[in-house]
């Protein structure tokens, strides 16, 4: 898959308008849950590849949202489970854009074990994008954060300070 | 907090992955070197955290875990410690003949370059996210 940081920039690109951070948060951290929750445990116990993999697949991440938006006040629930569950659709959509000489990614899990991906680039070669990732990200924040038309009005000076 | 979302997903979750691991079609090593009779003949195909363990003159050894298997072929393009997806035929004595290997590369610098997003992530929700009378709560003012 592409590396966390392809995942958060495109993650960061996608929701930069919104103005909550605590909200962008959650939905950037829903943007890596996928390979978080699963990459963890195989990488530590190999046996356990497939236990975990289904929370890689839409159903599970559909799971997920639904088991961590109960930890959540009930104001909350809903709208936590909305954002995990659309951060990690994002995440297996830019996981299928790689290509494999096997496996790939079971959409349609568990009723089908077909993997299936659009398969446009090798996942060793997504690293290469993660300099443009970051510059990507720096140039959004700091295009958000430059002086504003606000910003310079409040800079006149007005009456009282004349 | 609510026990019924928390109920379904766990037990959503766990029976995924109890179905995924009796169920899987990919077989590991473990599998192909406790049962070679079973598996003599048949194509396969392993790619799941496989590592080229050594290299000599007749092939290679690749490993999962604690688990090796030796495989018959050219190592043209690998060397140890790569990362591989392979492709071969069993033999009834749980030694693959190989037909395809191609190593991951890339692999763990991409691992290095995601920590260093999940740190930043990490960073980020333990400041959006708060525990509170027993629920978590989206901190509104951060």
């Amino acid at each position: 898959m592409p590396d966390l940081i392809s995942h958060i920039g495109f993650g960061y690109l996608v929701g930069y308008r919104y103005k909550s951070s605590s909200w962008m948060a959650l939905f950037l951290a829903a943007m890596i849950l996928p390979d978080v929750i699963t990459r963890a445990v195989y990488i530590v116990f190999p046996q356990l590849y497939w236990f975990v993999k289904p929370m890689h697949t839409p159903l599970g991440v559909i799971l997920l949202s639904v088991l961590i938006s109960g930890f959540f006040h009930k104001k909350a629930r809903n709208k936590v489970m909305l954002y995990i569950c659309a951060g990690g659709m994002l995440h297996i959509f830019l996981d299928t854009l790689q290509k494999h000489m096997h496996g790939g990614y079971l959409l349609l899990f568990p009723f089908s074990w077909q993997p299936h991906e659009i398969g446009l680039i090798w996942p060793g070669e997504t690293i290469y994008f993660t300099p443009m990732w970051i510059m990507v990200i720096l140039f959004v924040i700091l295009w958000k954060n430059k002086p504003g038309k606000d910003d310079h009005q409040k800079l006149l000076p007005t009456e009282s300070t004349k | 907090m609510s026990k019924t979302r928390i109920r379904i997903g766990l037990i959503g979750l766990c029976l995924l992955g109890i179905y995924a691991m009796y169920a899987a079609p990919t077989k590991n090593i473990a599998t192909l070197v406790n049962a070679p009779q079973k598996y003599a003949g048949q194509s396969v195909e392993i790619y799941i955290e496989t590592k080229i363990d050594a290299i000599d003159d007749t092939g290679f050894w690749i490993r999962q875990g604690r688990n090796r298997l030796r495989v018959l072929g050219p190592s043209t393009g690998i060397k140890a410690n790569d990362f591989v997806s392979i492709s071969g035929i069993m033999d009834s004595s749980a030694v693959m003949h190989l037909k395809s290997v191609r190593p991951a590369k890339g692999r763990r610098l991409k691992m290095a370059i995601s920590l260093l997003g999940l740190g930043l992530i990490f960073l980020l929700i333990i400041t959006a996210v708060e525990w509170k009378d027993g629920t978590l709560r989206i901190n509104e003012n951060a």
